[in-house]
């Protein structure tokens, strides 16, 4: 993502508490009805809930809409979230199963109207195609999981939660959590080995990549 | 809002890559849209809130008279009132007569296949409840015929049907849970 994921002291700081203060603020205006303040909260996490619902519907083109339904919802539950917590991770899980409600959906209104429509000519260019079909085998991997062990790794991966956020947001425990991430990334990476080039960089290095980051 | 660091194993780095490479990632003008719309979601919660206020207790009570009706017709015999289900499962645990007896399920059978005028295809389809509802919604139970079909005929099927409805309903069932 494009969202640099900042360092947070393991003790409070004040540049921490004037954080905390200045969420907890906005979430009592938005829970008094201020939409701004409300637009806010969320707007930091909006392309990582993006990301997540596209995941997890396996089609971008629901993306959006499942995102809104999660920020209803979590309005609707904003009195639950506690200021200086992950407000990412409150809103991600809801992210992932609003998309899969919509996907289900979506399913099923597909296959009515495949049973009626005429077979169509593909004529897409072969990178795209290339393209789909990555993001498809992945979606197929995932799809091929537990399911809290497939919501777990999309909330690591796609995400970028960490173990305790994960937790929270699964109301597990972060050993749990720990396993469940451990054995989603080692299926993933069999049905996936295919796709990891020898170009691909193995060291070890602490999360500081685009999509590990938050606000 | 708060967020900390995660080391990553080799492994789990090059799978990152290949989500980071699989990724969708909106656009501005749906960024700008997508604020848009949570800045319109506080004035709409609140009237959800209050449609829910009233909308709470009737599902509840929907839900029970469900329950309730369900199991009075899997007990009863649908001609004489007398009941089959009930039988079936009280007489094992009594005392062994000198007459032997028919096994309880077969003659419930039977009365069945030999009552010509019951309507014996509504058999086929007896309301059996989800031990949790919240499968239902999930798409782990087959809703042919069930309590949860009485609402799909009246709303649609969920995910497919009224979706305001079946949003409240996925709402309520969450918070009861």
């Amino acid at each position: 993502m494009t969202v640099p994921r900042s360092v947070a002291a393991s003790t409070p700081s004040p540049a921490v508490d004037l954080a905390v203060q200045r969420e907890r603020k906005l979430v009592e205006a938005a829970r008094a009805g201020d939409g701004k303040a409300f637009a806010a909260l969320v707007r930091p996490h909006l392309p990582v809930l993006y990301r997540l619902a596209a995941r997890a519907c396996g089609d971008a083109s629901l993306a959006e809409d499942a995102v809104q339904e999660a920020l209803d919802l979590a309005y609707q539950r904003l009195d639950r979230y506690e200021p200086g917590t992950s407000m990412r991770g409150f809103l991600a899980s809801m992210a992932v199963r609003r998309a899969k409600t919509l996907a289900r959906g979506e399913r099923r209104r597909k296959v009515r109207e495949d049973a009626s429509a005429t077979p169509q000519q593909a004529d897409t260019p072969a990178e795209l195609v290339g393209a789909a079909d990555l993001k498809r085998r992945v979606v197929e991997a995932l799809s091929e999981l537990p399911e809290k062990r497939r919501e777990a790794a999309m909330l690591r991966l796609d995400g970028g939660l960490s173990h305790a956020e994960i937790a929270a947001a699964l109301g597990s425990t972060e050993r749990s959590v720990r396993v469940m991430v451990h054995l989603a990334l080692k299926d993933l990476r069999e049905k996936l080995s295919d796709m990891f080039g020898g170009e691909r960089p193995s060291q070890p290095e602490v999360a500081s990549t685009a999509t590990r980051s938050a606000t | 809002m708060t967020n900390h660091p995660t080391p990553q194993s080799p492994e789990e780095r090059e799978l990152q890559e290949v989500f980071d490479e699989t990724a969708e990632l909106p656009s501005e003008a749906q960024l700008e849209r997508m604020i848009a719309r949570a800045e319109q979601i506080p004035g709409g919660g609140q009237r959800d809130r209050r449609r829910r206020a009233w909308l709470i207790p009737l599902a509840a009570a929907a839900a029970v008279a469900l329950a309730i009706g369900g199991s009075a017709w899997w007990a009863q015999d649908r001609d004489d009132g007398a009941p089959v289900a009930s039988t079936a499962t009280s007489v094992p645990t009594a005392t062994p007569t000198a007459t032997p007896t028919v096994a309880p399920t077969a003659v419930a059978s039977v009365d069945r296949k030999q009552d010509s005028s019951a309507t014996d295809d509504t058999y086929d389809d007896i309301p059996v409840l989800p031990a949790d509802p919240l499968a239902v919604l999930d798409g782990d139970f087959d809703n042919g015929g069930g309590w949860m079909g009485e609402l799909d005929l009246l709303h649609g099927p969920a995910g497919d049907g009224d979706d305001d409805f079946w949003a409240e309903m996925e709402l309520l069932m969450e918070e009861g849970g």
